[in-house]
């Protein structure tokens, strides 16, 4: 699977007001072509359980 | 950190807060349908939102958005009466939009429609039908069958975020 085009974004999935990395991939337009999107989070879940 | 969902799609993938509750949910549409050519297939959009601790097809909470859904497959099904990717969709579409006694007709429906399709194929060298395939079908079929009432027939195992 080839991508042309990866981009990074961050989004708040889980609502608690902390975004998540999402990372979108996309190979050349039109139908057939794939794109992917990938999350990450914490391990153990929302990034707002990360101790300071 | 590490991957909590992922999801390849032959169409453009969204991210969007569609209900505007501060959530962000994700959108994969696909062409459902075995029947007919490309451009007849019809789109069907998964969505999938975080919600008790994971990622999990979350169409039952947009049921506004599938109401329109079990005319457009029955519509399709007219013209394509033995296409059972049609029917189970029409399945999961009924039962999201609360309609659970149609889902379940409709989703045994496809499991005589697989059995037809099972006998039809399962010596064909051109298009087989595997035992283990027809199984595995059926399963899944039952699981949403038992899903049908809460409207949440699309969950994991039997969850498509990965299958297309």
């Amino acid at each position: 699977m080839r991508f042309v085009d990866i981009r990074l974004f961050m989004y708040d999935f889980d609502g608690d007001g902390v975004k998540e990395p999402a990372v979108q991939e996309y190979s050349v337009g039109g139908s057939w072509d794939p794109s992917h999107v990938d999350v990450f989070m914490r391990k153990g879940g929302a990034w707002s359980g990360y101790s300071r | 950190m590490e991957r909590v969902f992922e999801v390849t799609s032959h169409e453009p993938i969204w991210i969007r807060d569609i209900n505007h509750d501060g959530r962000f949910e994700i959108g994969n549409n696909y062409a459902i349908g075995v029947d007919m050519c490309h451009a007849a297939q019809p789109r069907w959009t998964d969505i999938y939102g975080y919600e008790n601790e994971r990622f999990r097809n979350v169409n039952y909470r947009f049921r506004r958005r599938f109401r329109s859904w079990p005319h457009k497959l029955r519509t399709s099904l007219k013209q394509y009466p033995d296409d059972c990717d049609v029917r189970e969709y029409l399945g999961i579409a009924e039962a999201i939009v609360g309609h659970s006694a149609a889902a379940r007709r409709e989703l045994k429906k496809t499991i005589v429609g697989l059995g037809k399709a099972f006998r039809e194929r399962k010596h064909s060298k051109d298009d087989p039908y595997s035992p283990a395939s027809y199984q595995r079908d059926v399963r899944r079929l039952k699981a949403r069958i038992r899903l049908a009432i809460t409207r949440r027939v699309q969950d994991p195992p039997y969850d498509s975020s990965t299958a297309r």
